[in-house]
This record gives structure tokens, C-alpha cells and sequence, in this order.
């Protein structure tokens, strides 16, 4: 008998219940009451789920209950999401979990994820539908709960960071029946006003309950719709709404919204104070700039033309004067030459000259010279002239030609 | 309260701007360069005043009885 009997090591049948349990319950939703919760300094937890005929053991790492938007308790009724595993060594099962909310608000995460889906799909997240926020809003619109801790924040940082911003408060339900439509209110009431920049939306934490108002279609929409750029800034860090993936930009607290929505009066000092410097720098460095400038064109040929052509007529002027002077020398002297030569001829010429040689002039007694023997009548007297004095002679008689 | 003059702190400042880039743009003559750095002083010296004189004003909107939306101020 015993040489048919198939034995399996303990090993084996566990591995083997590991892998049909394990593959068959990989993803179950549970529904239990908590007890014996520990929250270990590992961040894990650890407790166990139970009904009034069962329990079963989980755990829930670090990494998954980060992001739980609620305490657990022993005692409280719960929506568990997760796998079941077998831990081989001990031969137990447990269930790892990873998403737990309390359990009547399941409902409430479901019609989170439908409307997600569809706004999604709807492109209200987009990021080409984000608004830039101003740099410097002048007036800042804040609707919240007028007796809330977050607006206490809001104001508070708002006063000591950016006195230089006004603030409108539209005080809203945040909370509860018509929450959502009062806050969608709220945003279109601001709008309406001309002179908003930007419009801060938000309360403080809460059960997801609490913050159910923003996660709404309406208020989804009125977000969505707004031409004023909207910040939204609801419960803590990790909480994340609806409003938040619609907005312009999520804060993760009120507190951060009322710090990312305004530069700080010292940072906007800092800025006008590295502006002037900048100014005064840049004007410095532009006349430096310009005296350069004039500088190098001083030492350009165009400058110097003006008063090179200046120089270079007066050089020709002297030029054509000296041209002048020396023309008119030669003119001159030129004449001057012939001068001396009509007066070489004229000496030639002088009758004075011709006496010294021998010759005499004859003038009657009126002055007239004689120049035939005729002019002169026999016995008249006329008057001889040398070449050295003159004398007076008498026509004797007249003589037969000698030629 | 003397209702402090509304000043578009953004365009006055992105305006300094402008004036410091074109003062560094090589582009302006002597004359445009010392317009230009009179109106960038003038500019730091209303952004200044500005700050120093902030007040911050905070209001609360308020529907009155017959439903007009009217602003109050804010008692903390």
C-alpha cells in the first residue's frame, strides 16, 4: 500500500497552496472590522480584519499606507483592497494590502475615480488649459470658510509676506450640503469683479468626507470655467481633490498657497534694488561705450577730411600764388629785356651820336633843318650844329654838284 | 484712508526692465540713453514708495438683504 501512496514534503504541498492561493486571490476587495492594529516604528502596519465568524491577518507597507487619507482604528469598519499572500516558514496566509478606505465611503471613491475618468477625458487637466499665475497680483480673492483655521494661515502670511496685496474674502460652506456649489458661487462672484488676479480656493484638513464639496463636478466645472487663474489648496499634503487637478495650480496646504500666490515684499525690494543697479551699471556702461565711439571716430579718415581738404587747398593755393608771383617776375623781366633792347636801337638812332662822328645838322633861322640847298637863299645866314656846340654860318654862293 | 494709487507693479517693473536691456543694447543715442536712465529711476523710485507705503486692505464679500453682493472690511 505504501509503495502508492504519493508523499509530499511539507515544503512542496505548502508551495503548492502558495501558488494556488496566491494566484487565485491576487486582487480581492474585503470588508471587515479592525482589531489589534499596530502601526509599527518601521512604518509598516500591522492587524487584523474580522467578522463575527473569521479573521484574517494583514499588513500594509509603509509604501502603501502613505498615502491613506484616514487614521485606522481598532474597531472600525473597513474597505480592503489587496493580495493574499503565504508566508512559507510559519505556514500562514495574510492579506497585503493596498488600498484601505473606511467602508461607507466606498461609494464616494468610485464616483472620485468615474469623475476623474471623465473630466480627464474631457481635458479639464490639461496642462495647455493651465493659466499662468500672475507674478504680482495686486488683489488676491480667497473663498474658504470665514472661521477657518486655513483662512487664519492664509491671512497671516499674506499680512507678514505681502502687505503690498489686497485681499477679497468670499466666505463659502467648505463642508457638507451645497459645499461644492457655494464654493463654485464663491469663484463666480469673484470673477465678476474686474480687478482680481488670482483667486485662492481651499480649507483645512478633514476627513475625505469633509473634503468631499471638492470633488465635485460643479465646483470642477466653475474651476475649469474661470478666466481668473485659480489656486487650490485643500486639507493636507496628501490630500488631493478633484479641484486640485482642474486648478491652475494645487498647493499642498493653505499655507503654501498663501506663499506661492505672492512674491514677498523683500524679494520684490531685492528686485527694484538690483534694477537700479543695473540701470545705473548699464547707463555707465553706455557712456563708456559712447566715448569710445567718439574716440575711434575721431581717428577715422571721414572726421579728419574736412580739415585735411583744408589743408590740402591752402597747400594749393600757395601753389598757384607762387605760380603767379613767378609768371609775372618772368613778365617782367621778360619786358624789361626787350626795354633795354628798344633802348640800344633808340641810342643807335640818336642824331647826337651821328654828329660825334662828323656830321652837322643845319637848321634855318626858324628852327626847320635844311635839308636841300634851296631852303637856304643866298646870303641868308642859318646856324650849324656839331658834335659839340653850334655856330652861325652865310650861304655865299651856290656850288655845282659834286656827285 | 487715502485710497493709495493703483500701480500695475508688474508692467511698471517689466518696464525697468525693458529700460535696462535697451540701455545695455548699444543701439541708443547719448541723448535716448539719458531719457531712458531718468524714467528707469523715476520707475525704481515709484516701485520703491510703493512698497514702503503697502497697506494691506482685506475685505469680505457680503450679499446684503435684498441679494447685492457689497464689499466690507474685514474684522479678524
Amino acid at each position: 500500500m505504501s509503495g502508492n501512496r504519493t508523499t509530499l514534503t511539507v515544503s512542496e504541498i505548502t508551495a503548492q497552496i502558495k501558488g494556488q492561493i496566491e494566484s487565485q486571490f491576487s486582487r480581492v476587495w474585503v470588508r471587515g472590522e479592525i482589531s489589534n492594529f499596530k502601526h509599527h516604528s518601521s512604518g509598516h502596519m500591522y492587524f487584523t480584519v474580522k467578522d463575527v465568524g473569521a479573521e484574517l491577518r494583514c499588513v500594509m507597507f509603509r509604501g502603501f499606507n502613505q498615502s491613506l487619507h484616514f487614521k485606522p482604528e481598532d474597531g472600525m469598519d473597513v474597505m480592503i483592497q489587496g493580495k493574499i499572500t503565504v508566508y512559507e516558514p510559519r505556514g500562514q496566509y495574510q492579506l497585503m494590502v493596498q488600498l484601505m478606505e473606511p467602508a461607507g465611503i466606498g461609494t464616494l471613491y468610485l464616483a472620485f475615480e468615474a469623475l476623474k475618468k471623465q473630466l480627464m477625458g474631457e481635458g479639464l487637466f490639461d496642462e495647455s488649459k493651465k493659466q499662468p499665475l500672475p507674478a504680482y497680483p495686486k488683489r488676491i480673492g480667497i473663498v474658504t470658510s470665514p472661521t477657518g483655521a486655513a483662512l487664519r494661515d492664509m491671512l497671516n502670511i499674506l499680512k507678514r509676506r505681502a502687505p503690498q496685496v489686497d485681499i477679497i474674502i468670499r466666505p463659502a460652506l467648505v463642508q457638507g450640503d451645497g459645499a461644492a456649489a457655494d464654493v463654485a458661487a464663491g469663484i463666480q462672484a469673484l470673477e465678476s469683479m474686474s480687478n482680481i488676479d488670482l483667486i485662492i480656493i481651499g480649507r483645512g484638513g478633514g476627513s475625505l468626507e469633509d473634503l468631499w464639496a471638492f470633488n465635485e463636478e460643479i465646483l470642477a466645472r466653475a474651476i475649469g470655467d474661470c478666466s481668473i487663474p485659480i489656486m487650490s489648496a485643500v486639507g493636507h499634503e496628501t490630500d488631493v481633490t478633484i479641484s486640485d487637478m482642474v486648478a491652475d495650480l494645487r498647493a499642498p496646504t493653505p499655507s503654501a498657497a498663501a506663499e506661492l500666490a505672492s512674491t514677498s515684499i523683500s524679494e520684490l525690494s531685492q528686485t527694484i534694488r538690483h534694477q537700479k543697479n543695473q540701470l545705473h551699471r548699464a547707463l555707465e556702461n553706455r557712456l563708456n561705450q559712447l566715448w569710445q565711439e567718439l574716440d575711434h571716430l575721431v581717428d577715422r579718415q571721414s572726421l579728419q577730411h574736412p580739415r585735411m581738404m583744408i589743408m590740402r587747398n591752402r597747400e594749393k593755393l600757395d601753389n598757384i600764388m607762387h605760380q603767379i608771383n613767378f609768371s609775372m617776375h618772368q613778365f617782367l623781366s621778360m619786358k624789361s629785356t626787350k626795354l633795354k633792347g628798344f633802348e640800344k636801337e633808340l641810342s643807335v638812332l640818336n642824331p647826337s651820336d651821328i654828329l660825334h662822328r662828323g656830321y652837322s645838322i643845319a637848321f634855318s633861322d626858324d628852327g626847320s633843318i635844311i635839308r636841300h640847298a634851296d631852303d637856304v637863299n643866298t646870303g641868308e645866314t642859318f646856324v650849324l650844329k656839331t658834335g659839340s656846340g653850334r655856330f652861325s654860318a652865310k650861304k655865299k654862293k651856290m656850288l655845282p654838284n659834286s656827285d | 484712508m487715502a485710497k493709495q494709487k493703483i500701480l500695475d507693479f508688474e508692467a511698471a517693473l517689466g518696464r525697468l526692465e525693458e529700460i535696462v536691456a535697451s540701455l545695455e543694447g548699444e543701439n541708443e543715442s547719448l541723448e535716448k540713453s539719458l531719457t531712458l536712465f531718468e524714467e528707469g529711476v523715476k520707475l525704481t523710485e515709484t516701485l520703491r514708495s510703493h512698497l514702503d507705503t503697502a497697506e494691506q486692505r482685506i475685505q469680505v464679500l457680503m450679499k446684503d438683504a435684498d441679494g447685492k453682493m457689497s464689499e466690507k472690511d474685514f474684522e479678524g
